[in-house]
């Protein structure tokens, strides 16, 4: 849905064909849709390709029935004036695919149903149905990390129906306090999030001088993590806490409000930032470190912040939101050229406010992860002339540490979060019919106080996690 | 909590269609047939390194240390073959997510993991007190399948691996282990170690 | 237990009656076969991937102030003093001659090979392409290095190579690297055996060929064996087996256990496949060093603690064996230390940031030394161990892949700076299958850019630029693997 790519063969191609406003677009007519809801719509909904453009039978049905008309004002008519057509000839309409879930532009976008059982009754299994028995082992495994003893087994098996019920989230109770849980599986959630580097942490064997070359601790990363999404706490703080989770010398979690400062014998491992500029574990000492690095438009930060917080890739055209007039290429980058321009008019928009925030100043490495007024003005010559906004999910911000807020409390958020969790139990993406349920996990958030531990309680009464 | 407490309202009845099942413990009469009803979904995960690791400390009663150690430079769970058992390395090659499926060489792997842990204990329990081949005597032969000391071994081994009582046809397949192909009986230390490693390598135990 | 019927569920029951619709769309993928190659005809290839941004302008692409002619500008880009560029007579390449250390972390540095040198020894089979990538995100460049930017749907080179040469082979597609350069391609039909078999741990991958050889105390393999077959009996007769029969994670398991596990033991690949020397291996495990570990190590005397040559020592053991036809091997972010000192840096190419000259060379070193010892070993070892096949080399490509280019600036006049990643740059092959001793494309010197030329004609023009498309193509069809996408690069074959 670029419709960027239109540009390139529209005779009548006008200023707004040139906008990828697609994917919104789709979702504002369909907006019940699974690629609306429990997944991110891209640019595959209708093209093969954006560069160089083709479409696929239902892109190129779309570009037929708008017949040249203004995109934005005609799409959801055009959008309608196809639904009933089976544009890649597969058997089910346009519309029936859109609610489904699969392509309505490729045949081989199917979804095959679960077979009905037949056979025997299985002795051993709820075959079709919730299994309270194998619901009950993997818990344990997943969240413990062992399976139940046979002792276990075999009184959780001599429960009554209900009771197998509780005893399921009682296991899960005791799991998510358990070592395994919080020490090993989700430790190992964060570290697409965290990607530590031991060269540059706090464990690196490399010394200048007795120095260690420490450029930041990530550990302070991964306990931010650990302690949000434990303990019942509200997971929105990993975008808005202004504290951070050291150790006490019992080794339990310490809160600590206010500035950290580097260890002894390193460049970095401390929290230099001062509080009113945090957002959680986007302005970690090692995020912005890693992330920023060297940027002057930090584009890989705020994509990294995009991507791994609110499950939208751009490099895969996922959470494409143009802001008018962007990009800018402020930094005079080329990122105003055609290939670039469709990502990059969401992406640079986020980028600004990132712009403030030290990677690596190799003059002053004590600068690593602080906040500097004139950064952008310094670092970037066309910044004050150009003033740009900073934008995020069509929502205009005046600081990054509004920005995480934003996200913090959109549906995005909320289902990237589901979304990792449901992966972790079930072992794959949603299929079609799970999309139901995983919506209303992911949904569900708000009310359950954005708990981890909550939503992590609903999973495992889905259909998804206990039906072998 | 509220929440939670609803959700657990709704389904009593559907456990309770499921209450009339062996729930895993209690061992099941095998029809004999292969026509029982297959999973529905059968989108089964598997224990990754971490977890393979803890369960068989936990069914075996081992260390840490004691599960496996491959040609004593290093964990097999955690340093030579962890990605190979489906755990992730960050720091190491940049494998931020744990592979979603099993490589060509996780079955070797997950044979030398369980075969040294099953050796290990089976040392352990030759030389102090038994605790998991507490029917046998580790310096004889191996017993007859209709020896006592066989069913209690092949069950204590089942409840510990797969938590549950074998079949009686188990019983009778894992009989072949007492003896060698020349049907002479085997040491009852090769016996158990080889149905340990027999059972704590199906795929019973690696996936759930 | 969340249960909705709703739209969805009916739409999900109409579509089980397109069933036969579906199933034999299915089939026809899973069927697909793009040639199976019989060990004679089969091509080798070796990914060597550049972690952080090797700059061609750094290596094989040089310019020099003079070509500049402008003083001023020149002192504003990554240009290298006309004397420090260095041809070899009968080479149409060239490249700097050594850099001596300096900046941030010089006196840490151990520059233990030359660019020059390596030129001297292989312009003959070097081909540089000149290009430009799509990202500057090191994950996604490193991603799009090895897929071609999604070229041939989806697959990564690793992935149709393993397809084209490797449907015989028991792991065609080995993968040692690391990030981006592991992350599996995006084609939901490619067939399981092709699917990359990650690598983390070199030196103890050998451990992997045999389910009991090194266990201490376990017990005859002949035991061993009738163990094996009833537990067989035994999955396949318990309820859970039953139950699961048809759950693809089991299914796929029990393959590799049943088909490919056998052969790997009767062809006794531990043995074979073990980097690690005598005197680390205590005899109480019955485990031998590879035969070949003597010839190895007279290339790669540091494999015992560097993980990039221990990679590419077990790249041509899996490659000699016949276990795979592709192998990628990767930098580390971790340094390495030779005699005290650095031999490599941390990040890998990615120190370019705190000090490009300087990350550059000695980085370009330490991967050319890899290089050289692959096509001096491969040169010397005939496939398979078979004189009949010819050696390994004849069948054989070197793939230098990064992730992107680096700034072609400086600060006015530095002798030491930092670079950030840019899009342009180019890339180096090793190989008899393509022209060598030639550059295809060009570099203006006024920028230090480079640009592209017409893969099938060979011509260059300032107007052209080769995409990872491009450079995907170019190595594909020197392989013989064929997709409708592909871009002709006919002019660059041998």
């Amino acid at each position: 849905m670029c419709l960027l790519a239109f540009a390139g063969v529209s005779v009548a191609a006008t200023e707004a064909w040139a906008k990828p406003t697609g994917p919104r677009a789709f979702c504002e007519t369909y907006a019940d849709a699974p690629e609306c809801m429990g997944r991110s719509i891209t640019c595959n909904k209708c093209h093969l390709s954006t560069q160089p453009v083709a479409w696929n039978s239902f892109g190129g049905a779309l570009f037929g029935a708008l017949n040249g008309a203004a995109f934005d004002d005609n799409i959801a008519s055009a959008l309608a004036s196809i639904e009933d057509d089976d544009s890649d000839g597969d058997g089910l309409s346009n519309r029936e695919e859109i609610e489904l879930g699969t392509d309505p532009g490729d045949p081989l976008s199917q979804w095959m149903p679960r077979p009905t059982p037949e056979g025997a009754d299985n002795p051993s299994y709820a075959i079709g149905e919730y299994d309270p028995s194998y619901a009950h082992k993997r818990v344990r495994l997943l969240f413990c990390g062992a399976s139940p003893s046979y002792q276990e087994a075999k009184a959780f098996a001599e429960l009554d129906g209900g009771a197998q019920i509780e005893a399921i989230h009682d296991a899960l109770a005791e799991c998510l306090e358990s070592d395994f849980w919080i020490d090993e599986a989700l430790m190992s959630l964060a570290h697409p999030k965290i990607r530590p580097v031991k060269a540059l942490g706090a464990e690196t064997d490399v010394l200048i001088s007795g120095y260690k070359i420490t450029l930041a601790d990530y550990q302070w990363d991964y306990r931010l993590w650990q302690y949000l999404l434990s303990g019942d706490r509200d997971a929105r703080e990993l975008l808005t806490a202004q504290y951070h989770i050291g150790l006490d010398d019992a080794g339990n979690w310490r809160k600590i409000d206010g500035i950290i400062s580097n260890p002894p014998m390193g460049f970095g491992g401390g929290q230099l930032l001062a509080p009113e500029y945090r957002a959680g574990m986007l302005t970690t000492q090692w995020n912005l470190l890693l992330n920023i690095m060297f940027a002057a438009v930090p584009r890989v930060a705020a994509g990294h912040a995009y991507r791994e917080y609110l499950g939208l890739d751009l490099s895969l055209s996922q959470g494409v939101r143009p802001v008018a007039g962007e990009p800018l290429d402020i930094d005079a980058k080329g990122v105003d050229a055609a290939a670039c321009a469709q990502c990059h008019s969401t992406l640079d928009p986020l980028s600004y406010a990132f712009a403030y925030y030290e990677g690596i100043d190799l003059k002053h490495l004590n600068r690593t992860g602080q906040y500097l007024p004139e950064r952008p003005s310094e670092r970037i010559p066309g910044w004050d002339a150009a003033q740009p906004e900073f934008v995020v999910l069509d929502r205009k911000v005046d600081s990054l540490v509004e920005l995480a807020r934003e996200m913090s409390q959109s549906r995005e958020f909320q289902r990237n979060l589901a979304h990792m969790f449901f992966v972790y139990a079930v072992g794959h993406e949603p299929l079609p019919d799970e999309l139901d349920e995983f919506d209303a996990i992911w949904t569900a958030m708000p009310a359950d106080g954005y708990s981890a531990n909550r939503l992590l309680h609903r999973l495992v009464d889905t259909d998804a996690f206990g039906i072998p | 909590m509220i929440m939670r407490t609803l959700l657990r309202s709704l389904l009593p009845a559907l456990a309770l269609a499921s209450g009339c099942r062996d729930g895993g413990a209690g061992g099941t009469e095998d029809t004999g047939s292969d026509e029982v009803q297959r999973a529905q979904r059968g989108e089964l995960q598997w224990k990754r390194n971490a977890a393979l690791q803890r369960d068989l400390m936990r069914a075996l009663e081992l260390p840490e240390d004691g599960v496996c150690n491959e040609l004593g430079r290093g964990s097999c769970t955690r340093e030579i073959h962890h990605i190979s058992l489906g755990g992730a390395d960050p720091l190491r090659i940049g494998l931020y997510e744990p592979l979603p499926d099993t490589l060509v060489s996780t079955p070797i792997v997950l044979e030398r993991v369980v075969m040294s842990a099953c050796v290990n204990r089976a040392n352990l329990d030759r030389g102090g007190s038994p605790v998991v081949f507490t029917e046998l005597d580790l310096g004889a032969e191996a017993p007859a399948p209709d020896d006592e000391a066989f069913t209690a071994t092949i069950t204590a081994l089942y409840r510990r691996l797969l938590s549950r009582d074998p079949e009686p046809q188990e019983l009778t397949t894992l009989g072949g282990l007492a003896v060698d192909d020349a049907g002479k009986p085997v040491s009852a230390h090769d016996f158990a170690v080889l149905t340990c490693f027999a059972i704590g390598t199906s795929s019973e135990f690696l996936f759930f | 237990m969340i249960n909705k019927i709703g739209r969805r569920q009916m739409l999900l029951a109409m579509a089980g009656a397109m069933g036969t619709t579906a199933l034999g769309s299915a089939l026809g993928r899973a069927t697909e076969r793009e040639g199976s190659t019989a060990d004679k005809d089969r091509k080798l290839l070796f990914v060597l991937c550049a972690t952080g941004g090797a700059s061609i302008v750094d290596s094989f692409l040089p310019v020099t102030r003079t070509e500049v002619d402008d003083d001023a500008l020149a002192d504003t880009l990554n240009v290298y003093d006309d004397a420090k560029i260095i041809t070899p007579t009968g080479s149409n390449i060239r490249c700097p001659g050594y850099v001596e250390p300096a900046g941030l972390l010089g006196g840490l540095y151990e520059l233990g090979f030359s660019l020059d040198g390596f030129l001297a020894k292989h312009y003959r089979w070097m081909t540089v392409l000149t290009q430009e990538c799509t990202s500057v995100n090191h994950n996604v460049g490193q991603y799009r290095s090895v897929n071609g930017a999604g070229i041939n749907r989806g697959r990564t080179l690793m992935e149709a190579m393993a397809l084209r040469h490797g449907e015989d082979l028991i792991i065609p597609n080995c993968n040692m690297a690391n990030d981006g350069y592991i992350q599996p391609g995006v084609d939901p039909t490619l067939p399981a055996f092709a699917q990359a078999e990650i690598i983390a741990s070199p030196l103890g991958f050998a451990a992997a060929m045999d389910g009991v050889k090194g266990v201490l105390g376990a017990p005859d393999r002949a035991l061993v064996e009738r163990a094996r077959g009833l537990r067989e009996e035994l999955d396949d007769a318990s309820m859970f087996g039953k139950t699961f029969a048809d759950s693809p994670r089991r299914q796929r398991f029990l393959t590799n256990r049943r088909e490919v596990q056998p052969r790997l033991e009767a062809a006794q690949m531990m043995d074979r496949l073990t980097l690690l020397p005598p005197e680390l291996l205590d005899p109480k495990y019955g485990v031998m060093s590879s035969p070949l570990l003597p010839t190895l190590t007279g290339k790669f005397s540091n494999l015992l603690v560097d993980p990039w040559e221990s990679q590419a020592a077990l790249s041509v053991l899996l490659a000699y064996y016949g276990l795979s036809c592709v192998s990628t091997i990767g930098l580390r972010q971790e340094p390495t230390f030779g005699n005290e000192k650095l031999i490599t840096t941390p990040i890998a190419f990615d120190f370019s940031h705190n000090d490009h000259r300087m990350a550059q060379y000695l980085m370009w070193g330490h991967v050319l030394k890899a290089v050289d010892a692959l096509v001096d070993l491969l040169q010397q070892l005939d496939y398979l161990g078979d004189p009949a096949l010819g050696k390994m080399w004849d069948r054989s490509m070197i793939y230098v892949a990064t992730d992107f280019g680096r700034d072609k600036t400086r600060p006015a006049g530095a002798e030491s700076w930092g670079t950030g990643h840019s899009l342009n740059n180019g890339t180096l092959i090793v190989s008899p299958l393509l022209k060598g001793n030639r550059v295809f494309g060009g570099i203006d010197p006024m920028t230090c850019e480079t640009y592209g030329f017409d893969g099938s004609t060979g011509d260059s023009a300032p107007s052209l630029k080769c995409s990872e498309g491009h450079i995907y193509s170019a190595i594909a069809q020197a392989l013989d693997i064929e997709f409708p996408e592909r871009i002709d690069m006919s002019a660059l074959l041998a």
